[in-house]
């Protein structure tokens, strides 16, 4: 448990939303890149939580990259068995990764 | 095998390092490159797949999981057989579906490459903890090792595990002869200073009490060519000079008869050098007052010798005290480096003492605090933290 001043965060303390606030508050905690209950506390002793640098454009690489990694494995298997279709998915593959380099 | 594990914050760091080496230069490090659940074995673009998958995880800190795995340089092992070991090690530690950069490296005599795992799984998004993996990598290892007719390394799944005991005695040891090194070695250190001090205090003194002595012996020439009684007006001279330096200079110039009656009438032209020797003997003497102040300050700054007030002590006293304090100090760095000369080499001591503390469990390190000193025991961190970044290859801003 973190210390904050001497003192530990040792208290729970339960809140009610409505769904639609909620869904309000996870989107802002995930954008701003903190679980939700730190965002909450910071937000409510009265920060205001910066937005996380490079958050979008890591969601964005990280799915692309999971994509490439089934493509990889798809090329690898197509070259093992010498279909046709090999030399198109190394493109695919070539391609994406250029596509991740781009990003920000 | 030898296998070593550690967290990082910064996969670019690690990334960059494995390819071009500390300094950036070290271009044909790289054997080859594999990886694991990664689109691409680019090390850069890697890194940054791998940054992206650890950023959907907003409470890792340390993302980074870095293992090193070297081969014994009697090993002749090919890709096949290290790739092999990297696969057993991640399955056992949990990590087959986790991405992972492998990058072998040519730049030892022995074999090794480097895994920099991304802690982040790239489905689930949960954190892989490496809570208890040392014992599970020295278990693959030892069972690699047998597989695969590899030496093997001493380590706590091996026959050492049966003398623990007696590694860890003699290891505490070790450990009790280093720090003695380390003392004697500081203690050294410290007298040289001190001795070094004590010849310059020496020396300081000397000149001033030289050059205090010829600008007498010129006073004393010079009067005799002033006065008829020389011996009377050096001493009248010199009493003056006690109370008013610059009345008497300018009285032995103009008025040479205050202090006795002079051999002609012309030696009033005489007098005019006896005071230029007069001035040069109050400066002198001035300056030698300094040195005999600094020997004192000197004396009680560095060797906790009380000081003696210098308005009473005598000059040849002040010279035979700073000899007898360099003669002290003299005969305490003779013994410590007599002691010095008993004990093993510092630098192999520390090499020996790394390996051995390296290659202890940490249950085994705990023990380790059981039979050691507090101190011995921070020394004992420092070395086996040493050991590890020499393994790592890593410096401090990983």
């Amino acid at each position: 448990m973190v210390a904050v001043n001497g003192e530990r965060r040792s208290i729970a303390k339960l809140i009610r939303f409505t769904p639609s606030e909620l869904e309000r508050v996870v989107d802002q905690a995930q954008a701003s890149g903190r679980p939700v209950a730190c965002f909450i506390r910071e937000a409510s002793l009265g920060s205001r939580p910066r937005m996380k640098n490079g958050t979008v454009g890591d969601t964005v690489i990280h799915h692309l990259a999971r994509l490439g990694t089934r493509l990889r494995a798809l090329a690898r298997t197509a070259r093992e068995q010498n279909l046709p279709a090999a030399a198109e998915f190394d493109a695919a593959l070539a391609e994406l990764l250029d596509t991740i380099r781009q990003i920000e | 095998m030898i296998g070593v594990s550690s967290s990082n914050k910064s996969f670019r760091v690690l990334a960059r390092y494995l390819s071009e080496g500390r300094t950036g230069e070290e271009q044909n490090r790289v054997a080859w490159v594999a990886s694991r659940n990664l689109p691409t074995d680019d090390p850069e673009l890697a890194a940054r797949i791998m940054r992206a998958t650890a950023g959907q995880n907003v409470r890792v800190k340390e993302p980074v999981y870095h293992l090193a795995l070297s081969f014994d340089p009697g090993d002749a092992v090919d890709r096949a057989a290290m790739e092999r070991v990297a696969d057993r090690v991640l399955e056992t530690l949990g990590l087959q579906e986790h991405q992972v950069l492998i990058v072998a490296h040519a730049d030892r005599e022995h074999a090794h490459m480097h895994l920099m795992v991304n802690r982040v799984h790239p489905e689930t998004g949960k954190v892989w903890s490496r809570w208890q993996d040392y014992p599970a990598i020295q278990r693959v290892l030892r069972e690699e090792e047998e597989a695969l007719g590899l030496r093997r390394v001493p380590g706590r799944f091996s026959e050492r595990s049966a003398s623990g005991g007696e590694v860890t005695k003699g290891l505490a040891d070790d450990l009790q002869t280093y720090e003695r090194l380390v003392e004697v070695g500081r203690e050294r250190y410290n007298g040289e200073l001190e001795v070094a001090g004590a010849q310059a205090r020496l020396t300081q003194l000397e000149a001033a009490a030289e050059r205090a002595r010829r600008a007498l012996d010129t006073l004393q020439k010079s009067l005799r060519a002033v006065h008829r009684d020389p011996e009377h007006a050096l001493a009248s001279f010199l009493a003056a000079a006690g109370r008013e330096p610059a009345v008497a200079v300018r009285d032995l110039r103009d008025t040479p008869e205050r202090f006795g009656e002079l051999l002609t009438p012309e030696g009033r032209s005489a007098a005019r050098a006896a005071a230029a020797a007069g001035r040069e003997v109050i400066d002198a003497e001035r300056a030698f007052r300094v040195a005999i102040a600094h020997a004192r300050n000197g004396r009680r700054k560095q060797s906790g010798v009380p000081g003696v007030d210098d308005s009473d002590q005598e000059p040849a006293e002040a010279q035979a005290a700073v000899r007898a304090d360099l003669e002290r100090v003299q005969v305490s760095l003779r013994r410590l480096r007599d002691e010095e000369q008993r004990l093993p080499g510092r630098h192999l001591l520390e090499r020996a003492l790394a390996r051995g503390l390296w290659e202890l469990s940490p249950p085994e390190f705990n023990r380790l605090r059981l039979v050691v000193t507090g101190a011995q025991f921070s020394l004992a961190r420092k070395l086996r933290q040493m050991a590890q970044d020499v393994a790592l290859g890593r410096d401090d801003e990983m």
